[in-house]
């Protein structure tokens, strides 16, 4: 499979502060990458850089084979990108924004409808963004990114903020996206979220690259292999599935009908993460 | 450099401007003040005559109830002199001893016109005299009259209004307030704000350039630099003078001050910022104008590096007739609009690599 997002050493300097400590990482056609970490972690300074909106201090950063930095001219018409702010014309109605872009990108009329009816907003077409829940906020920011059909699309905090219906739809759009062959890169903090869509998903902190991994391998690895079991009497036993011997027992006192309940052990990512950057920060000291 | 993009985003600021109360005020500034001073004031302008007589006369009674004419009484020539040094009068009239008897026995008596300069506004006032005069007698030619000019010398600094009536440069001033409000207030703002949005980056994610979205700014100043120039022009009644000269000084005008407005964008960070300084800024290119409005003094002189001095000075060489020597105002913006254009570019430059 031919990697469409490339990161090299890829590093960024503000003036106190590196925001990203060369992070290297393949991304490939048709994935969904979900790039995890804290608020500040460095993850919308990954997104400028691999769009190309600011200059890496070193390495470098490629899409498609094009230089980011350098072939910015090539790299525009094949990314989209749906910023954290909600950076839609709030005088203007959601029709007018879309149009606005669609002229820009010399795109015609007809595709602005199509994706007005992708995101379920047509019946609100005419009314202003200012008068738009953030869910829909969010749905028609979507629909911008995709206008010139881009091949790849960045999501930075798709879901943040918005309510459980909202998030739902914007993640089936997600869905839908990859599905359709759309490489998807995603950040957020909502490990959750990321469990359910991500194919791979890399933890960064403090601008460092933790790990990458799919979530399924990364549970496995880091959680624990066994299953408590909560008996009638209120007591409760651990399991590992790996020990013979415990594994009878457990048949044995549910044969007898002495448990209540069974809970697995399986970590989620949101354990891995706090054990690998709890990890992270013991070394550093 | 796509055009079409460039037009795309000056038309979504041209309709976003008139929806937006702060960025209208920008532009309908300048013109409710020409309007309401129209209003309130153009037709009582007055034109103020002093005479010096030794003795009564009826020229003074029959100029008082001329509209629009202040008649003041001075005790001396050289009182009546110094009226005109100063402006305080426009014209000055100095009579001879028994003017009324000499005028009636068709006796020439010899009339002295004092004027400050050769200004249409000062013309004005010794051709009504005049006429005042020849609606008391019945001889054609009444009285032996003689005009003497204060030199410019005497008069302290240099005049940027030069022979314009007041009423006449007022509308060079609001055609300038239009020109620098929008290019250096509306530009900029209209920079800032996408800036502070976060909309910026969306344009410059899509195929728009900086370079373009820079221009884009500047059309919509230029446009609304135009616009407000027409309106005003309409609403004064228009300027004597070569319409083609005029209107090829309010373009470049509206380019050098649009473009000075995105060099402000460029370089200001928020809205506050530009909110504090803005005005300043549009306070400074202003100044040739208003002062000017004050007649001849020592500041003009020190204002002729600003881009606004040319502007004004070719504006009223040009109603005054005086193409010809219009024609270095019409260059010298040239080299100012050069200037900041290259201005504009290096900070593109800059923000290109410091990116």
């Amino acid at each position: 499979m031919e990697a469409v997002i490339e990161a090299y050493q890829l590093r960024k300097d503000f003036k106190n502060k590196t925001a990203v400590r060369d992070v290297s990482f393949s991304i490939f056609e048709g994935e969904i990458f979900g790039f995890l970490g804290h608020n500040g972690a460095g993850k919308t300074t990954t997104i400028r850089l691999l769009t190309g909106q600011i200059r890496p201090t070193s390495g470098k950063a490629m899409i498609a084979g094009f230089n980011s930095s350098s072939e910015q001219g090539f790299i525009k018409p094949i990314i989209g990108v749906v910023s954290e702010a909600q950076n839609l014309y709030e005088r203007m109605t959601g029709l007018e924004n879309l149009n606005l872009f669609a002229n820009l990108y010399d795109i015609r009329k007809s595709r602005v409808q199509e994706l007005l009816a992708l995101v379920n907003l047509q019946s609100r077409a005419r009314d202003k963004i200012e008068n738009y829940s953030n869910g829909m906020k969010q749905r028609l920011l979507i629909a911008r990114a995709l206008l010139h059909e881009p091949d790849v699309i960045f999501l930075d905090e798709p879901t943040r903020g918005l309510d459980p219906t909202s998030a739902r739809d914007i993640k089936e759009n997600i869905k839908n996206l990859a599905a359709s062959g759309v490489t998807v890169f995603l950040t957020t903090h909502n490990m959750e979220e990321a469990d359910e869509l991500c194919d791979r998903v890399a933890f960064i902190k403090e601008g460092s690259l933790i790990i990458i991994d799919t979530p399924q391998n990364l549970k496995l690895q880091y959680g624990e292999q066994s299953v408590i079991l909560k008996l009638n009497n209120n007591e409760s036993i651990k399991i590992p599935f790996i020990d013979p011997s415990s594994l009878q027992e457990a048949f044995s006192r549910l044969t007898k009908n002495e448990v209540q309940t069974i809970h697995s052990q399986e970590a989620t990512l949101e354990d891995v993460f706090l054990k690998l950057a709890g990890q992270e920060v013991e070394n550093e000291l | 450099m796509s055009f079409k993009r460039i037009s795309v985003l000056a038309w979504k600021d041209i309709i976003d401007s008139i929806r937006t109360p702060r960025l209208l005020v920008i532009i309908i500034t300048p013109l409710i003040i020409a309007l309401c001073i129209n209003l309130f004031f153009g037709d009582k302008l007055t034109l103020r005559i002093g005479l010096f007589s030794q003795d009564d006369t009826q020229l003074i009674k029959t100029l008082e109830q001329v509209e629009l004419v202040e008649v003041r009484i001075y005790n001396s020539t050289e009182t009546l002199r110094e009226s005109v040094r100063n402006g305080e009068i426009t014209v000055g009239v100095d009579l001879p001893a028994n003017f009324d008897t000499l005028l009636v026995n068709n006796e020439l008596p010899s009339v002295n016109f004092i004027v400050g300069d050769n200004s249409q506004e000062s013309q004005v006032g010794v051709t009504l005299v005049q006429q005042v005069i020849q609606s008391l007698s019945s001889n054609p030619l009444p009285i032996v009259s003689s005009t003497i000019i204060l030199k410019p010398d005497a008069l302290p600094g240099i005049s940027i209004r030069g022979d314009l009536s007041i009423d006449q440069y007022a509308i060079v001033l609001w055609l300038v307030m239009g020109i620098v409000g929008n290019g250096v207030m509306l530009v900029p703002t209209l920079i800032v704000e996408e800036r502070e949005r976060k909309t910026l980056d969306a344009l410059l994610l899509s195929p728009l350039t900086y370079t373009e979205f820079a221009i884009g700014k500047a059309v919509v100043g230029v446009v609304y630099s135009i616009a407000s120039s027409m309106l005003i022009l309409l609403v004064q009644g228009g300027l004597s003078g070569d319409i083609f000269f005029i209107a090829v000084l309010i373009i470049l005008g509206s380019l050098s001050l649009s473009f000075f407005g995105v060099l402000i964008g460029t370089l200001v960070e928020n809205l506050h910022v530009l909110n504090s300084y803005g005005s300043v800024f549009v306070f400074l290119l202003t100044l040739p104008a208003l002062i000017g409005m004050l007649g001849p003094n020592p500041f003009i002189q020190y204002l002729q590096i600003l881009p606004t001095y040319p502007l004004v000075d070719g504006i009223v060489k040009t109603v005054s007739g005086q193409n010809q020597i219009a024609i270095p105002s019409l260059v010298l913006l040239c080299i100012h609009s050069a200037l900041i254009l290259g201005g504009v570019t290096l900070s593109l430059k800059r923000r290109q690599i410091n990116k």
